[in-house]
């Protein structure tokens, strides 16, 4: 046979996904954006954010074993869980808006999927915008809008024009978020020791409608509508004197919101809030032992299906609970910013491409500058928690320091390592050992989940150096759910030795009696406020022995 | 009343254990062990109403503790405390063993090892307890299916020894129950005794578990054995005393004088109560107010629960039944119940000419007679006994029986086998030919059915989808390893709760609500199955839900196609498994579902000879055959009869001409029969005697078989040679470039010396620079750097090699770990404390091999094992390089797991280095090397920036070589008209140890292997691939991904995707996607490849889940599918492609043509 004459590939169609469809500012009046994959709290609060912002929106409701069924059925196969339950849970709720009344091509015109995704590393959460493009295709949605918050300009341009990410909008989210956490912490602590069942989701509830509402009458943001808008007005006016204004609005906007009107609007009503949560009744001497949660991110904070609804089970099997907020999350991703711009500052003089001395002064100032920049957020970041916890009687437990976290965890797990908690599942586990602030730590992760799993390798090292620690990895998702409750009930037990030995050797080393300090605190009802009792620590984990050591070191007073 | 009587229950997965203890001295009153059968509730009244007549005590005196996995839900009912059975096991094991420092507990679906500490200080004791999360390989459950698949009698079970099959074990998974099966299915097919099985079997579960579940640790003496298995099972406990005594000498664990190993790992008296005591000594140890809240409430409420039982409305996954109405019912039994199948009658007195196709399965062997017009005559079928000669015999004889019954004389023309053993089985009868199963199951159907757009094939342990068009093959899956959503699965669950299958469809058709199980995985439906059951779903309703799952399995886990309308709207259903009516029911709403929307309504038909589907196509082919003139080699009805044979397969017919070591099955027949061997390949005269190890007794010719290379196939060294020089030239002359790649990566290449050439007023100091290190380059001659040859060394080594080789330290000192074999990995993994995918897992026994082999051929001074965050890479238009998260973290996993209970580098005296490494980013690589390495290697900065300038510099050399090497390779494909494969994949599977030597086994087929990263990337070739398509969209260029994967961070799977494209575009080049279990980034990229590949019909063949099994006989079976594929299709393809294909592939046919005339 003569060889034949290799010309390609002319005539073939090559694949292309489908070009993301656009959503417009002009769009945003008529859209509603459905978001969700938080906790409820979390979500109600970023839904007063985002109407405050000029956005309609909707909550997905929390994910449950129908939605992860669904999501894998539709994204790829080998996905971890958190893909599967959201995914599942947004093409559900888009089939019952469709059996509503609704048609396929109305949903896709009148909504559109507002996520993040993962800045922080190689993790499959990067890729989530995908897979649920893939189960929205493969439900019928395709063209559905998917719109991410880091979403970068791709080959078809911005597709999310009329999502104006701008400082006001990313401060409006930040505030939510950490509302979101410190009102579940707030529950988290009472909950356990509340003398009337469900006092506390009645005010956790109240609360987070009335920091929903405050979020959304928070009237000190311009509605810039349109990013062309702005772009188009700043293409005609002076360049140098746009860039001017535009800088002393971002000033005056995050003076607003970290210090000015902003803060203290929300600080007022959050001081209301605690109020609430005081009033409620607490018995602090049932003896709980205290469960740290920490693990993979979404596992590790939602209240559903995706982690065997295993705070409410705990909760239930006698646990009081140290829930993980996502402002962690926030400090460690701008603290891994500054690392590595720390990195590039110091590496200028190392590049191999020749460079002028003025170059260099010029590159040691972006990064200098950068720098600042970035400690500033930070300072700003953990200075709002604090204070937010302050308005709340500093019941939600304080950020753990990232430097100090890093210490703790890399000579384990190198910090630098990317791709999620990696470093910070250990040191946690180690702070909160070493800091007697639980007496065991649950971490939670999805099956397959790749950081976290190698982080329970290297916790193999660190439970043998502290043999007494107690620690129990659990995977989550649809399966084996028999199996995982389980296994958390027989570290629970362990626990609950541990927290039963600490009391005994608490109110032998205070020289108390039970009914002493049974006695002083019917004397003294002020000692079992939640913010009085729930907030003390004097070296032991659970609330019952911290109180019994205040009340040793009190007892002088209190009989003068 | 005081409670002086206490009861514990044990309330497992598969028994239920109850003892009864006087409450002040401890003294056992009553106990009884007793299998459930998956009725826990029922056998735990039964069991109490017998303590209450047996011990008849006044019920008041009782205190009841629960424990186990059913437990916690009949707690309530009898008024018990509930304890986790773990800690259980820990408070029982205190009070009667207090000298116990580790517990081994089998139980039916759970595994559990608890590990005692002693604080030195205190004295005092810590538990260390770890059990199985989801999956119940490794426990009884496993055991037991296996014991019935072999045919073993309890009694036989119970006590089969380990110890004389010890050195002679063959492989079994053991990590999944249902892989497990697979492979003794297959051990079984081999011929292997049915001892050596069951020895292989504890021996795998033992390993298994102490892979898993010591999560780093050692069990230290005294070892209990406890629960059901380990009560009942001498070769298990056998097992666990020979593994557990080989660790301790490995890790020398210093023993008592005097102690015997029994003593030391022991099965104590009421081994299988423990959990039931522990239960007890919890309420012992809490007192008083315990013990009186746990008061028995009696059977009452229990009993009344069980009669009156909860409608499934108010359980949880409740999904409807199988059927809508009675009337679908009906109307769908009517339509699809099989009419019997009535052979065809034969005329008396006459010679019929006839066909015989012959399907030796996994679990049966099937035989099917046609005639001469493709009608089946007769078929038979027989389970399989784990002996495929003996089975064909009996098969052919009820065929000959039917003829004779007509009194008619059969005349067979043409034999062809198929199936798992169709080569034994052809060599022995003189078959024609052997088929590849789904090409023998394309055939029959299409013989059968008009328009077929899809065979959908479920047997006992494999899957296959295959999917015509215009009645020719255009695409098929398989299910790889995992027989989830097979009907074995099925039979099984039937038998467990004692039905027949033949009565499952029955069964299952009488529930009216069915639970939802999630699909996928066989041990998680296992598990689902044991949620079920304590939720209180019926038998009837888990066998429908089961049957529901079915297409599920079949069409989004196997195959992963949820739109089937694309497919066709033909489909045919068959394999045994489509005899289940249940199963069919559920397939048919599946399909029929998924068309919902459209304007087609599918045509679905289950085949009428679906359980002989595969003999059938067999039988067609030998017709084919015949009408060809090709005449028949069979052996004969009368010779068939009088086979007599022997099948061995122990250490002596072990091959030892690969690194493989075969365990292979002599099949000795007596020579009256003339059997069909192949012929050797080399003349007799020049075969010099060669002694077999097994002599061969006369009047005997034997056939080998069970080997994974054709050097297996003969005994003697000279005949091997001269087949291993015709495979090597094979191997020459087709290029695999993932095995040159391999082999060169961590070979030594010529370097220069880091040497500092200082400028300006550095050179004032460069004098003494110089002297320093030249002083210190002599310090590093010495030194020996061990580098586990795993993960992204593999693409990274050269690197590595070039920038300790220009540091000074000599090549001979830079050692490596062995390439992974099964050996490797089983000595070393023993210290793993998770379970990630199988490459990460693997540098743990790697680590195992540097630290004992290595290390003691030569000691060595460091082992480096960088973690790699980021590389460079040809991509543009990414947003990051980064590596895997696994991967990059493995070396701390690794660190922790060899220092956890002692630090063995640092009583090696070596130093273990694991910097975190950016490739991508030059600067900062210096500075993490010089951080990591300044003091080990007495590094200056200069020495170390041109060291990690040259180590690049050789990386880009590699790339280069290699990418001029594929450039030839696709030459030649272009120049001969030849496919070629691309493989996918990541650079760990350039590892034939993480391969399976999937990519050999096509390159001995004559395909060459190109590596993705040795795909050409030059200016000339881009141009040629991409053309046009460089101007339509210049955003993104010939070395960019962004047109098709917006979020390219991780770079092989960027790497991966480029790849995928470049197949696309040349009609040489098939692809071929190699991924591991679990793995996090490949995952997400499979849709967008295959859609890359499908859009030019670029064939693609995916070896996904790829993991420490290797399951050679689904390799073989989806290579030999993929060759013929690939052969029978290749104009086809070749002209759809490439036009300019077509057009002189038309001519040349109509040359061919015009000559023929």
């Amino acid at each position: 046979m003569p060889v034949p004459k290799i010309s390609l590939p002319k005539q073939l169609n090559h694949w292309k996904p489908v070009s993301p469809a656009t959503f417009t500012s002009a769009q945003r009046p008529h859209t509603t954006l459905l978001f969700g994959g938080l906790t409820p709290a979390h979500e109600k609060l970023i839904q007063g954010g985002l109407s405050a912002l000029g956005y309609h929106s909707a909550i997905i409701p929390t994910p449950t074993q129908y939605d992860f069924q669904t999501g894998k059925e539709l994204c790829n196969y080998g996905l971890c869980n958190p893909g599967y339950f959201t995914g599942g849970a947004l093409v559900n709720y888009l089939l019952d808006l469709e059996n509503t009344g609704l048609s396929k091509a109305e949903i896709i015109q009148r909504y559109a999927y507002l996520t993040a995704t993962s800045p922080c590393g190689p993790c499959r959460f990067g890729l989530y915008q995908n897979e649920l493009q893939l189960a929205l295709e493969y439900s019928g949605y395709k063209g559905f809008r998917v719109l991410t918050i880091e979403q970068k300009p791709s080959l078809w341009g911005d597709t999310r024009l009329g999502l104006n990410v701008n400082s006001e909008f990313s401060l409006t989210l930040l505030y939510a978020l950490l509302i979101g956490d410190l009102l579940n912490q707030m529950a988290y602590t009472i909950r356990p020791y509340e003398t009337e069942p469900g006092e506390t989701n009645r005010v956790l509830m109240k609360s987070v409608d009335y920091m929903s509402s405050t979020l959304a009458t928070i009237n000190a943001f311009s509605h810039d509508t349109s990013a062309h808008d702005t772009a188009a007005k700043r293409k005609t006016t002076n360049k140098a004197s746009s860039k001017y204004f535009s800088r002393v609005k971002l000033l005056s906007q995050w003076f607003n919101f970290f210090a000015g009107q902003n803060r203290k609007h929300i600080l007022t009503a959050l001081h209301q809030v605690g109020h609430w949560f005081n009033d409620i009744e607490i018995d602090p001497l049932r003896l709980k032992p205290v469960v740290k949660i920490t693990g993979e991110f979404w596992a590790q904070t939602t209240e559903g299906d995706g982690n065997f609804k295993l705070f409410e089970f705990l909760e239930s099997e006698g646990a009081a609970i140290h829930n993980e907020p996502v402002a962690t999350w926030l400090d460690y991703l701008i603290h891994m910013e500054r690392l590595k711009n720390k990195d590039q500052t110091q590496l200028i003089d190392k590049d191999e491409i020749r460079i002028t001395p003025m170059d260099k002064i010029k590159a040691w100032m972006r990064y200098k500058k950068k720098q600042i920049a970035l400690e500033l957020i930070q300072y700003q970041h953990a200075s709002l928690y604090n204070a937010m916890r302050r308005a709340l009687y500093n019941l939600p437990s304080p950020l753990i320091n990232q430097q100090q976290l890093e210490s703790l965890g890399h000579g384990y797990y190198h910090s630098r390592a990317r791709g999620g908690e990696g470093h910070m599942e250990v040191a946690k586990n180690l702070y909160y050992h070493l800091n007697h602030l639980a007496h065991m730590t649950l971490s939670l992760k999805p099956f397959g989940c790749m950081p976290s799993t190698q982080s329970d390798g290297v916790q193999i090292a660190v439970q043998a150096t502290y043999k007494n620690m107690i620690f129990i990895p659990i995977e989550t998702g649809g399966e084996a759910k028999t199996s995982a409750l389980s296994r958390v009930q027989m570290a629970l037990s362990d626990a609950k030795v541990k927290a039963n030995n600490e009391w005994r050797t608490t109110l032998q080393e205070c020289g108390l009696s039970i009914e002493t300090v049974q006695r002083v605190i019917q004397q003294h009802p002020q000692l079992i406020r939640p913010a009085t009792c729930l907030t003390l620590h004097h070296g032991a984990a659970s609330v019952a022995a911290n109180l019994a050591y205040h009340i040793k070191q009190i007892l002088p007073s209190l009989t003068r | 009343m005081q409670k002086d009587l206490l009861i514990g229950l044990d309330i497992g997965s598969t028994t239920v254990k109850a003892v009864v203890i006087t409450r002040d001295e401890k003294t056992l009153l009553w106990n009884d062990y007793q299998r459930h059968e998956t009725r826990q509730r029922e056998k735990t009244l039964e069991l109490l109403r017998r303590i209450e007549h047996e011990l008849s005590y006044n019920p008041k005196r009782y205190a009841v503790f629960v424990t186990g996995s059913g437990g916690s839900d009949i707690a309530p009912l009898i008024g018990a405390k509930f304890i986790q059975e773990v800690n259980a096991v820990v408070l029982a094991v205190r009070a009667r063993n207090p000298d116990a420092r580790s517990v081994v507990e089998l139980g039916g679906q759970d595994a559990k090892i608890i590990i005692f500490k002693q604080d030195p200080h205190t004295g005092s004791l810590t538990s260390h307890p770890s059990m199985n999360d989801k999956c119940a390989a490794g426990t009884g459950a496993t055991i037991e299916k296996i014991a019935k698949k072999i045919g073993l009698s309890m009694a036989t079970l119970a006590t089969a020894s380990y110890y004389p099959h010890a050195q002679a074990l063959v492989n079994i998974a053991a990590k999944c129950g249902v892989f497990a099966e697979t492979d003794v299915v297959g051990h079984l097919k081999a011929g292997v005794p049915e001892e050596q099985i069951l020895a292989s079997l504890f021996d795998a579960i033992v390993t298994q578990n102490l892979a898993v579940l010591t999560r780093g640790h050692t069990l230290l003496p005294k070892v209990l054995l406890l629960g059901g298995p380990n009560t009942y099972i001498n070769g298990m406990v056998e097992a666990w005393q020979y593994h557990i005594h080989k660790l301790w000498q490995e890790r020398q664990v210093i023993l008592a004088k005097n102690a015997t190993i029994e003593a030391l790992i022991t099965v104590p008296p009421y081994s299988q109560y423990y959990a039931a005591f522990g239960a007890i000594e919890h309420a012992l140890k809490e007192g008083d107010e315990t013990i009186n809240a746990a008061a028995y409430q009696g059977t009452a409420t229990l009993a009344q629960q069980l009669q009156h039982h909860p409608r499934h409305n108010n359980k949880p996954n409740a999904g409807n039944a199988l059927w809508r109405n009675r009337d679908e019912l009906h109307h769908y039994l009517k339509q699809y119940t099989p009419k019997p199948f009535r052979p065809i009658v034969l005329s008396r007195g006459s010679n019929v000419e006839t066909f015989l196709g012959i399907d030796s399965g996994s679990t049966s062997t099937k035989a099917v007679l046609t005639d001469i017009k493709g009608n089946v005559i007769a078929k038979s079928y027989h389970l399989s006994n784990g002996n495929p000669i003996q089975e064909v015999i009996a098969c052919i004889a009820d065929l000959e029986r039917h003829a004779q019954h007509c009194g008619a004389k059969l005349h067979i023309n043409g034999v062809a086998t198929t199936g798992y053993a169709k080569e034994v089985i052809a060599d022995i009868i003189g078959a024609d030919t052997r088929l590849v199963e789904t090409v023998a199951h394309t055939l029959s159907a299409r013989h059968l059915y008009s328009n077929v757009d899809v065979i959908v094939d479920i047997g006992g342990q494999d899957i296959k989808l295959i999917m015509l068009k215009d009645g020719r093959v255009s695409d098929f899956r398989l299910n790889s390893q995992c027989s989830a959503g097979n009907g074995y699965f099925l039979q099984n669950t039937a038998q467990a709760f004692n039905i027949d299958i033949k009565h499952y469809a029955a069964t299952a058709f009488e529930a009216q609500a069915m639970p939802v199980f999630g699909y996928g995985c066989a041990v998680f439906l296992q598990s689902d199955i044991i949620n079920f059951q304590k939720e209180g779903w019926t038998k009837q309703e888990i066998l429908a839900g089961l049957a529901a799952v079915l297409p599920k399995n079949i069409w989004l886990y196997v195959s992963k196609i949820p739109n089937l309308s694309t497919l066709g709207s033909t489909f045919v259903l068959q394999g045994g498994t489509q005899y289940n009516l249940a199963a069919v029911k559920a397939q048919i709403d599946f399909i029929e579902h998924k068309f919902i929307g459209t304007d087609t309504v599918p045509r679905i038909i289950v085949h009428e000879h679906c359980g002989e589907a595969g003999a059938m196509g067999a039988a067609l082919e030998a017709l084919r055959l015949y009408r060809n003139g090709q005449p028949s080699q069979f052996i004969g009805l009368k010779r068939l009869k009088r086979i007599q044979y022997r099948n061995t397969r122990n250490e002596h017919t072990r091959c030892h001409f690969c690194a493989n070591q075969c365990l292979r099955t002599f099949t000795d027949i007596s020579t009256d029969i003339k059997v069909d061997i192949k012929p050797s390949p080399v003349k007799a005269s020049h075969i010099t005697p060669h002694p077999s190890k097994l002599t061969l007794a006369p009047g005997h010719e034997r056939i080998i078989s069970g080997f994974s290379c054709e050097r297996g196939s003969v005994e003697n060294i000279n005949v091997m040679r001269v087949i291993k020089h015709n495979m090597d030239q094979t191997l020459k002359a087709t290029p695999n470039t993932v095995a040159e790649m391999q082999c060169q990566a961590f070979k030594a290449t010529p370097v220069i010396a880091a040497m500092p050439e200082l400028a300006g007023i550095k050179r004032l100091f460069a004098k003494r620079i110089i002297k320093n290190t030249l002083k210190n380059r002599d310090y590093r001659k010495n030194l020996t750097i061990g580098i586990p040859k795993v993960l992204n060394l593999y693409s990274l080594a050269p690197f590595f090699m070039a920038y300790f080789q220009s540091l000074g330290i000599s090549p001979r000192n830079i050692r490596f770990s062995n390439t992974t074999s099964q050996q490797l990995y089983k000595k070393g993994i023993k210290r793993g404390a998770i379970d990630p995918c199988f490459p990460s897992k693997l540098a743990i026994a790697h680590l195992h091999d540097l630290l004992t082999r290595v290390h003691a051929k030569k000691p060595l001074n460091c082992i480096f094992f960088p973690m790699i965050d980021s590389f460079p890479g040809p991509l543009t238009q990414v947003s990051a390089r980064c590596a895997c998260p696994t991967v990059t973290a493995t070396p701390e996993a690794v660190k922790a797991a060899y220092t956890a209970e002692t630090n063995l580098f640092a009583k090696h005296n070596i130093s273990y280095v694991n910097p975190l490494l950016n490739l991508d980013n030059r600067p900062l690589l210096r500075q993490q090397l010089f951080q990591a390495l300044q003091h080990l290697l007495k590094l200056n900065r200069y020495e170390n920036d041109l060291a990690v300038s040259e180590g690049l510099k050789q990386l880009e050399v590699f790339d280069k070589q290699f990418r001029q090497r594929g450039q030839e390779i696709i030459d030649q494909l272009e120049r001969e008209q030849q496919f070629g494969f691309v493989v996918l994949a990541r650079p760990y599977h350039n590892d034939p140890g993480v391969n399976h030597g999937i990519l050999q086994q096509l390159q001995q087929l004559g395909y060459p292997i190109i590596a993705q990263d040795a795909l050409p990337n030059n200016a000339t070739f881009l141009k040629k691939i991409f053309g046009p398509e460089l101007a339509q969209t210049p955003q993104t260029g010939p070395m960019a991904i962004n047109d098709v994967w917006p979020t390219a961070y991780s770079e092989n799977t960027s790497r991966k995707i480029w790849a995928a494209k470049i197949a696309a575009r040349h009609p040489n080049l098939v692809a071929i996607e190699l991924s591991s279990f679990k793995c996090g980034h490949d995952a997400p990229a499979y849709t967008v490849i295959e859609r890359i590949l499908a859009a030019t019909k670029t064939p693609f063949f995916t070896f996904r889940d790829l993991d420490e099994n290797s399951p050679d006989a689904s390799i073989k079976l989806r290579i030999e599918t993929i060759d013929y594929f690939l052969k029978r299709e290749k104009n086809t393809l070749l002209c759809t492609r490439n036009p300019d294909f077509s057009e002189i592939f038309s001519t040349q046919k109509k040359h061919n043509n015009h000559l023929q005339q």
